[in-house]
């Protein structure tokens, strides 16, 4: 063996031998001995005070079960997960607690939703709340957050009737905001929470509550910094969609012919909204125009005959369906002005379109937002009438 | 017994002769030793004596007396049992007929030579040169004239039958050969489903002439060279003369020159001879059992080399580009041919990669899979008893025994090995609980995406590369697998075959118009350029194409 096969021996033999030394590397878990957790509950206990002078967190973890082998079948009734809670002044440190109640070490990398109480945002703050999540290096800023004013730890108990793990139950549930336009989910996981806090602007976050021992999902929160300012129910959601969209495929019932008691949906497939500020002089409005394309979705009419072949009656239809939607707008804005949040983004929209007048306006801006008129012009127009004789 | 004629040896000898005895004993194994010594120099001498007549590069000639030529035959085929001697009167003179048996069509030496020289008994010639004999009696239809005996024990040895005459200095070697073979069958190992089914087979005419009946181009050379001091392999150099480079030709005949060994078996001992690096991951030399594809390779101004006595013929230079052509791509239609040859590239990644993802997004990296794929894995491997690095070794290395048994085995046998191999392996070990029924498919993946290779030698490169893979991506991870490409890639960068980057044509940037027929395979119309790698002389297919436009 010459010198220069020598060296490469020895250099190759050096590598393969220092691998052996490294083999313990920090993340070398098998897949099997990682205990997911699926959701993470944060709440403050009711009573005690911790040494901050606040109450102390009460941090709930609900970890995923995995059956023993898939060729034994699970029965449907078993629990996919189980519960670990701890108490203490950093959430950190508590999970780093919980680890004695765990042969297995607990991993964030799936986890799917954090659930925090209004009790918890309002003493401790949503910022410190997420530190550590938006920390963490394993936890991904797709996760769903959720708020509630119930305790938290019945969210992370609850067995969802399809049988799978609470967690997925809980992201799969905001993603439906697609088809129901009550439902808040668009833009609010960890990620966007967290670019909303840093730009200081309100954050908007889905309220659950356990009604009849059912998870539902119940409007949403508004929170300003620390601050819980108020709020939506599901009917403003909708209104305020309108306007920042996630409509598309929403079904919205009118009486018809109107003032009547029977009913006819639209299907929404198509929507275009534009919100514009207008300066004239002292004077500041919004105008904004939707478009509307939908087709007929249902007709709950027995007593007489109305004929869609008719174009009256598909303008009155579309009447009906313009006025709704404007009442819907309207008492989404109401409600967004009662609790003095400006999630419609009025102020971004006015800064961007004259930003003299928001230079002067800036500072009197909470006071003047709820006097602003805001005109609304919706245009429907309704495609297939999907009658058959 | 009588016990009373034994006696003790003292009784004997007295006492005082042990010593002498002793003595004795030492002269007596100097003289063993020296025997033995004796014998090893008598068996060197004979060996020598053997070598005498014919040295292998010297010049001996043959002697005018017919006597004499027989005896240095003789000694230089002693032990040759199926060597035949046949004397007979020729015009008037004794002659030999020396011929193998076997190697020769005898009835064509009995019908051309024998016949005639016996029939034409009165008939005395008094020539001085034998060829005149040879030209007004004998009728065979393509003869030489040998004088150095070293020569004409070649042409024997090839078939050849040799005629000695008395008298004279020069012999004559008639064109007899014929010998027992193989005919043109299918490739054995390159199957295809569209093209042209006839292979090579063990006999380089033969194998010649399958090349030359698929193009009359006189610029199609042919140059023999004879390798191994004692088997004389003739390996045939073919190469177009107006397209290969010259210096690419001239690198060839230089290396088969160079190649200093006794024997030459199979053509990958030329292929090893003529690799620049000792321990090639991948092969650089081509090897096929096709004419055509010689052909086509020849066409793009490769060169091909024939060995006798085997049906593989090697081409240089060969790329990572043309490891991914097969003959079948050429007769498909052009969109599923590129569809096809993008198959086998992704082959290629799972064949290499497919073991090591699993092995480091399962046991380091498990928040890469989606959830509910996270979750179905760890309940199957919820008490999997090996981690997941030993579990693919396992499976790995049951996949290459297996493998390997199907290769070694008769065809008989091999139905009975799968299905043992399939349940045993497929069901059992993973209805045990040794294995996860996931390992299982990922294996037989990389398993199958293995078989899509066209060359089984690059296909076996990548198996090692796979392995070496696993062992990184078992250490670290993906970070391994990372590393482990580097490095791959690097090396399958570095690799060279005469000249040309392994991975040009396919990575390197100036031969990026090869783009033609590398991922994706344009109709043989639209694609009018040589590969660009290969550097032929003329780069253009179609006559007077210059700058994509076609003139007159």
């Amino acid at each position: 063996m010459n010198n220069k096969n020598l060296f490469w021996f020895n250099t190759v033999t050096l590598v393969l031998i220092c691998s052996l030394f490294i083999t313990g590397c920090w993340d070398q878990k098998e897949l099997q001995d990682r205990a997911f957790i699926m959701t993470v509950g944060i709440d403050v206990a009711d009573e005690g005070l911790g040494a901050t002078g606040s109450p102390p967190y009460e941090v709930s973890v609900q970890v995923l079960k995995l059956a023993a082998g898939a060729s034994e079948k699970q029965s449907a009734q078993e629990a996919k997960t189980y519960v670990l809670s701890g108490r203490g002044e950093s959430i950190f440190e508590i999970i780093r607690q919980l680890y004695s109640n765990s042969s297995k070490a607990l991993w964030f990398e799936h986890l799917q939703a954090i659930i925090i109480s209004r009790k918890a945002i309002e003493k401790k703050g949503l910022k410190p709340v997420l530190d550590f999540f938006i920390r963490d290096s394993e936890t991904r800023w797709k996760i769903k957050l959720f708020t509630t004013q119930n305790k938290v730890r019945q969210f992370l108990e609850y067995q969802p009737p399809t049988g799978e793990a609470g967690g997925i139950f809980l992201d799969e549930l905001i993603d439906q905001y697609t088809r129901n336009p009550e439902i808040a989910g668009r833009l609010l996981d960890l990620g966007y929470i967290n670019l909303l806090l840093d730009t200081k602007k309100e954050v908007f976050m889905p309220q659950i509550s356990m009604q009849k021992k059912k998870i539902q999902i119940t409007g949403a929160d508004v929170y300003r910094g620390n601050t819980y300012l108020g709020h939506y129910d599901e009917y403003s959601i909708k209104g305020q969609k309108f306007i920042i969209g996630g409509v598309e495929s929403a079904i919205i019932a009118v009486p018809y012919p109107p003032g009547t008691d029977t009913i006819m949906a639209l299907e929404i497939f198509k929507i275009v909204s534009k919100l514009e500020p207008h300066v004239n002089e002292d004077e500041i409005y919004f105008t904004l125009d939707i478009f509307i394309r939908g087709n007929v979705g249902e007709k709950q009419i027995t007593r007489e005959v109305i004929d869609l072949d008719d174009s009256k009656q598909i303008i009155a239809f579309e009447e009906a369906i313009n006025n709704e939607i404007k009442t819907n707008i309207m008492y989404g804005l109401n409600q967004s002005r009662r609790i003095g949040a400006d999630f419609l983004q009025f102020s971004d929209k006015l800064r961007a379109h004259y930003p003299e007048t928001w230079a002067r306006l800036k500072e009197k801006w909470s006071n003047i937002y709820p006097t602003i008129p805001l005109y609304v012009r919706v245009e429907s127009h309704v495609r297939h009438r999907g009658e058959h004789l | 017994m009588n016990n009373s004629n034994i006696k003790k040896i003292s009784a004997s000898m007295p006492i005082a002769n042990i010593n002498s005895a002793n003595s004795n004993l030492k002269n007596l194994r100097v003289l063993l030793q020296q025997s033995e010594d004796i014998n090893v120099d008598i068996h060197k001498l004979i060996s020598r004596l053997r070598n005498m007549p014919v040295p292998a590069k010297t010049n001996m000639y043959f002697q005018r007396s017919l006597v004499q030529n027989r005896k240095i035959l003789s000694v230089i085929f002693a032990d040759c049992a199926d060597l035949r001697l046949r004397e007979f009167n020729l015009a008037g003179r004794r002659a030999l007929l020396i011929y193998i048996d076997g190697l020769t069509d005898t009835k064509m030496l009995e019908r051309t030579i024998l016949a005639k020289a016996l029939c034409s008994q009165e008939q005395v010639i008094s020539e001085k040169k034998i060829a005149k004999i040879i030209e007004q009696i004998l009728t065979p239809s393509a003869y030489t004239i040998a004088i150095k005996i070293a020569a004409a024990v070649q042409q024997i040895m090839m078939g050849n039958a040799l005629i000695v005459v008395d008298g004279f200095r020069q012999t004559v070697v008639v064109d007899s050969a014929e010998y027992v073979k193989r005919g043109i069958e299918e490739s054995k190992s390159e199957n295809i489903v569209r093209g042209a089914h006839d292979g090579f087979n063990e006999t380089l005419r033969d194998n010649i002439v399958l090349i030359r009946r698929r193009t009359k181009d006189t610029n199609l050379k042919v140059k023999i060279v004879d390798i191994g001091q004692r088997s004389q392999t003739s390996v045939a150099v073919v190469y177009v003369d107006n397209l290969a480079q010259s210096d690419l030709v001239e690198e060839v005949l230089r290396k088969l020159a160079a190649i200093n060994i006794d024997r030459l078996v199979l053509s990958y001992n030329i292929q090893e001879y003529i690799t620049p690096r000792p321990w090639p991951l991948f092969p650089t030399i081509q090897g096929t059992e096709r004419p055509d594809v010689v052909v086509a390779g020849l066409y793009e101004g490769r060169v091909a080399i024939i060995m006798d006595n085997t049906p593989w013929a090697l081409i240089v230079p060969y790329t990572y580009n043309t490891a991914m052509q097969s003959v079948d791509d050429y007769a498909m239609q052009v969109p599923v041919a590129s569809a096809v040859r993008m198959i086998r590239h992704f082959a290629v990644l799972v064949t290499v990669y497919l073991p090591a993802l699993y092995i480091s997004i399962v046991s380091f990296n498990p928040g890469m899979l989606p959830t509910a794929l996270a979750i179905y894995i760890a309940e199957l491997r919820a008490r999997a008893p090996f981690p997941t690095a030993v579990e693919a070794f396992i499976m790995v290395v049951i996949l290459e025994v297996f493998q390997e048994a199907i290769v070694r085995l008769p065809n008989r046998m091999v139905i009975a090995a799968s299905v043992v191999g399939g349940l045993v392996i497929g069901t059992t070990v993973a209805q045990a609980g040794l294995v996860n029924p996931l390992l299982v498919v990922v294996i037989s993946g990389t398993a199958i995406a293995s078989y899509a290779m066209t060359s089984y030698n690059f296909a076996m490169g990548l198996r090692l590369a796979r392995f070496i893979i696993i062992i990184i991506a078992s250490v670290l991870g993906l970070y391994g697998v990372i590393l482990g490409t580097l490095v791959l890639l690097v090396y399958m960068c570095s690799l060279e075959s005469f000249g040309q980057s392994f991975m040009g044509g396919f990575l390197q940037v100036d031969t990026l118009a090869d783009w033609r027929d590398s991922l994706v395979r344009l109709s043989i119309k639209n694609n009018p350029l040589r590969p660009k790698i290969y550097g032929a002389q003329d780069e253009t297919r179609i006559g007077g194409y210059r700058d994509g436009k076609q003139n007159d």
